[in-house]
């Protein structure tokens, strides 16, 4: 039965670690704890509800269709609002992106009310057997995704102009302005790429939990928790720490029983923050293998 | 005549950098007393340790012959030493007045004084300074040079004996300057010891009676601005030692 | 350097230049002037706004009077991003290169804002014949390199981006004279080579003297002095600038 454990805990690992990576990254870069960053997930989820239903489009087909809406969605909240406010205190930009957050939700409860909704292809149940562990097709799939999505994020940061621009300003905002880095775009795009890797997880989340307008905190509280145990601004250190908290759960929710499951992550969390602050990876940035 | 305020072998280390090392001083009562540096010197940490922002990791600080590492660092003001801050942050809902009768409500020991006498002593010390025609205007009316020398006001209302003023000009024209310049003689000339960090260097080797430099966190030389400015060590430090060796050919 | 209304082709002007941070004043009405392919050194006492001076010429802080003309045109309000475009690079103090990254990297993300290929890589390698230490740390992280080459690095970035005017910000900080020599010597290749025209901020006023060809010294944010590099380095008025005596 723990073989099922591990199996579920990698699996779960991969996207956790997909919500942490994009809030890491824009902490590390702005300096900002994005309190939107579950919403985003949330709404994306909703969004591949309803074009499920409206159109019957595949809920992986769909993660191209919300990246890009949502990219879209940060650049120009980032662009626009953050931006006034980033040189301000942390109150403040606490304040506005909870504040967004709040429109974000109401917005979910205007259009869809406080139903419970799933999104449910017909593959939903399929599965393989493997001796005694059932391995869920789908979740397979989040996982190759997820997987896929952070090396994509990885290389970006390494091999292109615009990812090296960002990981620039991310270690010296003015050092990067003086090599010709426009610092403001920059910010833009960053957490234009942050809302989408959240909005392709929402999309994939949407499968396998049910949609109700309370999971932006549940999530957001899953990256903060993983970004943490990565250390902020660190990518490897989100794969660890998304890795790191569903073995948590998992094995938690086996040896304690499900209602243990949140207790366990953030237990973890707060160990983290007392007695190594800086994440289990340390305190290196990231894209640093 | 009597060091008011003595150190010995005063070090302070951040990890396993040594900002201050090893300093020995001895102001005496009633001087002048400069402080001066290249930037990263150690100056600010120095006025730190002193006035008891931090702790001395070796060392220690004597004032009127009583070590100061003894003392909680919220009572040196009630022992008679007040310092001002580089940035100057006053207290923003009260008036000018207000804002310096603050430091007699909890200044020096047996100064249990009432409201009533707390703002008359801040009172007394706006005229000193010059900001009496201010005194019930919002703090936040002052210009920079106001500010400054509201700091000095809120520093004096709690009758020191030794006041620390770190950089007090940073930021004022020539004509702002100079006035401070003169308010410091005129707060020396009342029998307060003052201890001056500065960047203004044709200022502070004039207000001084005796300057210390320091270099890398310690002491290079230590007498009075004229001698020091033709300390080969001092030149070295602040114009390269390669000036120096060709001042000294 | 001159002073104002020194030179109708001036490469660089900088006329009545007030700057500030917050409302604690740094420059009052500095006039500078810097012809194209001259070497001029910037002096003065720590506090006096020489850094400021830099950094406000880059577009790093907003100039709260006066302005700023280069090659003819102001450059009113741009960003220190927009002012490397036009040919101005900074090496600022203490390096500030990117610590995560190699010293390639760290030397590519000069040339940020080229886009011809060729010429970037010619570049690259004329860099690295300039600062062979450098080369042969190519990979190295910038966090584990020498202070020495920790500024080399910092001045190949700052080259990368061909500038017209190349800046530097206290570059013999902490570095051991041999090196500092070592470094003077590459900037005179750079000069050579280039006709880059160099503003250099420097404590080890010596050195700067030598390298420059004039100077002016910088007190409590105003010109003090201005003359001929060889004048200054005889003038005792340069240690009364520093020393306040």
């Amino acid at each position: 039965m723990i073989a099922q454990e591990i199996l579920n805990a990698i699996l779960i690992g991969g996207i956790y670690a997909s919500i942490g990576i994009g809030f890491s990254l824009v902490y590390g870069v702005m300096n900002l704890l994005n309190l939107v960053h579950g919403a985003v997930i949330m709404l994306a989820g909703y969004v591949t509800y309803a074009m499920f239903r409206a159109w019957g489009l595949d809920p992986f087909l769909s993660i191209p269709v919300t990246m890009a809406l949502f990219f879209a969605f940060g650049y120009l909240v980032q662009r626009l609002l953050i931006n006034r406010i980033l040189a301000a205190s942390v109150l403040m930009s606490l304040i506005l992106t909870y504040g967004i957050d709040l429109v974000l939700v109401n917005v979910v409860l205007l259009v869809w009310k406080t139903d419970l909704l799933a999104v449910t292809p017909a593959y939903a149940g399929a599965s393989w057997t493997v001796g005694s562990v059932v391995v869920s097709k789908v979740r397979v799939g989040i996982f190759l995704v997820s997987a896929l999505l952070t090396v994509l994020m990885y290389l970006f940061l390494d091999r292109t102009r615009t990812g090296n621009a960002i990981k620039a300003a991310a270690l010296d905002r003015e050092a990067a302005q003086l090599v010709g880095v426009d610092t403001m775009k920059i910010y833009a795009i960053t957490y234009g790429i942050s809302s989408a890797l959240a909005a392709a997880s929402g999309s994939m989340l949407a499968t396998i939990y049910t949609l109700t307008p309370t999971i932006d905190g549940i999530y957001l509280g899953k990256a903060f928790v993983v970004a943490i145990l990565g250390g902020l601004g660190n990518i490897t250190g989100a794969v660890v720490g998304g890795l790191a908290l569903s073995f948590a759960e998992s094995l938690g929710v086996f040896f304690l029983g499900p209602s243990y499951q949140e207790v366990i992550g953030f237990s973890i969390f707060l160990l983290v923050l007392i007695f190594r602050p800086y994440g289990l990876v340390g305190r290196r940035f990231y894209a640093e293998i | 005549m009597t060091a008011i305020l003595e150190a010995r072998g005063v070090t302070r280390r951040f990890g396993g950098v040594r900002a201050v090392a090893g300093v020995d001083f001895a102001v005496e009562a009633g001087e002048i007393f400069g402080i001066i540096g290249p930037n990263g010197a150690g100056k600010t940490t120095l006025m730190n340790l002193i006035s008891r922002l931090l702790p001395l990791s070796e060392g220690e600080i004597f004032f009127k012959g009583r070590p100061l590492s003894r003392v909680p660092a919220h009572t040196i003001a009630r022992l008679g030493i007040a310092r001002t801050f580089q940035i100057v942050r006053p207290f923003p809902g009260l008036t000018v007045r207000e804002n310096v009768a603050i430091g007699p409500l909890f200044g020096r020991a047996g100064m249990r004084a009432s409201i009533g006498e707390c703002l008359q002593r801040a009172d007394a010390t706006l005229d000193l300074v010059g900001l009496g025609a201010r005194r019930d205007a919002p703090v936040t009316t002052l210009t920079l040079a106001g500010r400054k020398r509201l700091e000095l006001a809120r520093a004096l209302a709690t009758e020191p004996d030794v006041l620390l003023l770190d950089e007090v000009m940073a930021g004022l024209n020539r004509t702002e300057v100079a006035e401070v310049a003169g308010l410091v003689r005129d707060i020396n000339a009342r029998g307060v010891t003052i201890v001056v960090i500065e960047h203004v260097m044709e200022v502070i080797m004039s207000v001084s009676r005796r300057v210390l430099v320091l270099h890398h966190g310690e002491r290079i030389a230590l007498g009075p601005p004229a001698e020091v400015a033709q300390d080969p060590r001092v030149v070295q430090a602040y114009l390269g030692a390669r000036w120096a060796a060709r001042a000294q050919a | 350097m001159g002073g104002a209304g020194a030179g109708v082709s001036a490469l660089l002007s900088v006329e009545k230049l007030n700057a500030a941070y917050g409302d604690a004043q740094v420059l009052w009405d500095v006039d500078l002037t810097l012809q194209a392919g001259e070497i001029a050194a910037l002096l003065g006492p720590n506090g006096a706004g020489k850094t400021t001076l830099l950094r406000t010429i880059a577009g790093l802080l907003r100039p709260t009077a006066g302005r700023i003309v280069w090659d003819g045109a102001p450059l009113e309000g741009l960003g220190a991003h927009r002012t490397v475009s036009r040919g101005i690079a900074l090496v600022p103090e203490g390096r500030r290169l990117f610590a995560g990254m190699t010293v390639t990297e760290n030397v590519r993300m000069g040339a940020y804002l080229r886009s011809q290929r060729a010429d970037v890589h010619e570049d690259l390698d004329w860099i690295f014949d300039l600062f062979p230490q450098l080369a042969a740390r190519r990979r190295t992280q910038a966090g584990a390199l020498s202070g020495g080459e920790q500024q080399m690095c910092a001045i190949a970035r700052g080259l990368m981006a061909r500038p017209r005017l190349l800046m530097l910000d206290e570059l013999s900080l902490g570095l051991a004279p041999v090196m500092v020599d070592r470094i003077v010597e590459m900037l005179r290749r750079v000069h050579r080579e280039r006709g880059t025209t160099m503003l250099i901020v420097e404590q080890d006023v010596q050195m700067a003297l030598e390298l420059a060809s004039r100077g002016a010294i910088l007190e409590v944010g105003r010109i003090v002095r201005r003359a001929e590099a060889r004048e200054l380095m005889d003038d005792p008025r340069v240690k009364t600038a520093y020393l306040g005596l």
